[in-house]
């Protein structure tokens, strides 16, 4: 229902060509195809196909192999193991705007998605050469929509009190048949007039066109008296009795009044000042921010693209893989693991990091850009190409299966209003729960892997994945 | 599963602090380690976990938005009510004991009016792994809900 209904509204929205010219006004979108160019932060060189009774795809392969392309060195990223955050850190510029833009690694600490904190902070500090940050936008969308809601608010309560008026007026003007009525009504407005005394001020002075009460399905008076009342009232108020209690009514202007405005106060902070002074300012704000890579994203880089050490803090020798490996199982966990408990040799295949890489490893191999999807009450988020270009498609609810255990339970402690709760939290954003369910091999078949060269691919290989996509399924309205 | 250690819990609550100073500009901030010192409170007994208290931006909790706007919009707003942040890790498991051992020993709201106003309060700062903070509020009780 909601897919047609948007659909509705864009075909609207382009059948009407002539109200383009004040989207003009909005500022030029970044090119994200050209910013997001490359998937991935590694250089890949494209030779033609080779066919062998063609000389000329020989020749290019040929050339390929005396002269290499050159490239003067492997660039690798380094990333700083921080058991503060229990993830990996970048905080060189170039590294974080590379690791971003291609292939949206990690997060901004102080950010939503792409690290803009530097930005925002230097606008706030009245910096006009910067330019807006994806974060300001969200912000100037949620004050208009808070304005939105306060009118709604008060318009509500304006309609509250004309309801309130109309029936004193008709009380006053004692008409017995529709008395009963209206006694039941008042005391449901009596309820409520603690909050409309406290707005009478304001609901006089507005200039709110007055809404007709029948819309209500409420008891209206006759249109004559009320315009007799108006015209003899000459200080527009008047006292009314409702119950026992004596309270203040205001009389509307009459219908007539213009439309009020919306008002939408959109606040920039301190840049309403500076943008009268001509004078470009330049702010100077030491960074507070990193990039920060989840354990999965940070051990794919190092593991699969080879393109990120990690260092602690205390040392800038890069850590070898086993070592980083052996942390990242450590901290998996709120409080970490301690060092003694983890060990290669007897590794544990139940280890929240392991199942968690696994299916990181596993989407981020098919080429969907992985996410935390813990605003979503899931583990992981995929995008298709990114979050700049669509919203997630789906969400991914990791369930460890142990079938191959002996004596070991499935899934204990899930009940349906879990699932339930969560599929319907996101089926609000239009995304597609995905179960993915992960066969968490034995601890006899991990065993001994610090032996191997190769062993983490083996161990990695025991693990198998099964998804089931989840959606929930309305009877009157999905018939097709 | 072990229990949380306190060098954990102060590294837990460094990122919850730099996450409200820089990112969501509260001010006021203060850290609480066992005891809430503001005035001569009367705690019942140290809190369980590292703590911190200061003020948002905006009032957080608010039920009647619309009448208080309206005041406020014509002069200086008034500080908004202090808020104690509790850090907790995405991953671990928290007891009932230890929610009500946070709420048995914070001070009452100091502004003194009825009901809701006057129910203890505490924001839920949830850290994962990819550095997001999740925020819940949470009350010690019923209240009336926040009009959306």
């Amino acid at each position: 229902m909601a897919d047609t209904s948007a659909n509705g509204s864009a075909t609207a929205a382009t059948a009407t060509p002539s109200t383009k010219p004040p989207h003009s006004a909005k500022p030029k979108r970044p090119n994200y195809n050209v910013i997001h160019a490359d998937p991935l932060p590694v250089v890949l060189y494209h030779s033609p196909p080779l066919i062998p009774h063609n000389p000329l795809s020989l020749l290019h392969h040929l050339y390929l192999y005396f002269f290499p392309p050159v490239q003067s060195h492997k660039v690798v990223y380094i990333g700083v193991f921080s058991p503060v955050t229990m993830s990996v850190e970048v905080r060189d510029p170039t590294a974080v705007l590379d690791l971003w833009n291609k292939g949206f690694w990690g997060k901004g600490n102080l950010s939503r998605s792409e690290p803009t904190w530097l930005n925002r902070e230097l606008r706030r500090l009245g910096d006009t050469q910067v330019g807006e940050t994806s974060e300001e936008i969200t912000r100037r969308r949620r004050d208009q929509r808070k304005e939105m809601k306060k009118e709604r608010a008060r318009k509500e309560k304006e309609e509250l009190q004309k309801i309130k008026e109309a029936e004193a007026k008709s009380k006053e003007d004692g008409s017995a048949a529709n008395g009963k009525l209206i006694i039941a009504d008042s005391k449901v407005v009596v309820g409520i007039e603690a909050e409309i005394s406290g707005l009478d001020e304001t609901v006089t002075e507005s200039t709110q066109p007055s809404i007709p009460t029948e819309e209500l399905g409420l008891p209206t008076p006759p249109p004559s008296s009320d315009e007799l009342n108006i015209s003899d009232a000459e200080s527009k108020t008047a006292m009314v009795n409702i119950g026992s209690e004596t309270l203040p009514v205001s009389v509307p202007p009459t219908s007539k009044s213009p439309p009020v405005q919306l008002a939408k106060v959109v606040r920039f902070d301190n840049n309403t000042s500076t943008k009268e002074i001509p004078v470009q300012k330049k702010v100077t704000v030491q960074n507070q921010e990193h990039l920060q890579l989840m354990l999965s994203e940070a051990f794919f880089l190092v593991y699969v693209l080879g393109i990120l050490s990690v260092t602690t803090a205390d040392s800038t020798n890069p850590l070898p893989l086993p070592e980083i490996f052996k942390l990242f199982l450590r901290y998996s966990t709120f409080p970490p693991l301690p060092e003694s408990s983890v060990s290669l040799t007897s590794l544990n295949p139940d280890n929240s990091f392991l199942i968690n890489y696994v299916v990181y490893h596993h989407f981020r191999s098919l080429g969907w850009v992985v996410k935390s999807g813990v605003k979503f009450s899931v583990d992981y988020l995929l995008y298709k190409r990114g979050p700049v270009f669509s919203h997630a498609e789906f969400a991914i609810l990791i369930i460890p299966s142990y079938s191959r255990w002996e004596g070991r339970e499935e899934n204990v402690g899930k009940e349906w209003y879990w699932l339930h709760s969560i599929t319907r939290v996101n089926s609000q954003v239009k995304k597609t729960v995905v179960l993915v369910y992960v066969d968490v091999p034995t601890a006899d078949e991990v065993k001994g892997w610090g032996c191997e060269a190769d062993g983490l691919k083996k161990v990695l290989g025991k693990y198998k994945i099964r998804e089931v996509a989840l959606r929930r399924w309305i009877p009157g309205r999905n018939r097709e | 599963m072990t229990t949380a250690e306190t060098a954990d819990l102060l590294n837990l609550r460094s990122v919850v602090l730099s996450n409200l100073q820089h990112q969501h500009y509260w001010t006021d901030i203060k850290l609480l380690d066992t005891r809430v010192d503001i005035d001569e409170d009367t705690q019942n007994g140290p809190l369980p976990r590292p703590m911190i208290c200061g003020r948002p931006p905006e009032q957080l909790y608010n039920p009647e938005p619309a009448s208080s706007t309206n005041e406020s919009s014509s002069s200086e707003r008034p500080p908004t009510d202090r808020e104690y942040v509790l850090p907790v890790h995405l991953t671990e498991k928290l007891s009932l004991r230890t929610w009500a051992s946070v709420f048995d020993n914070l001070p009452t709201p100091s502004g003194g009016g009825e009901g809701d106003a006057n129910k203890k309060r505490i924001v839920v700062a949830v850290v994962s792994g990819d550095s997001t903070v999740v925020y819940y509020i949470m009350h010690d009780g019923i209240v009336k809900p926040r009009q959306n």
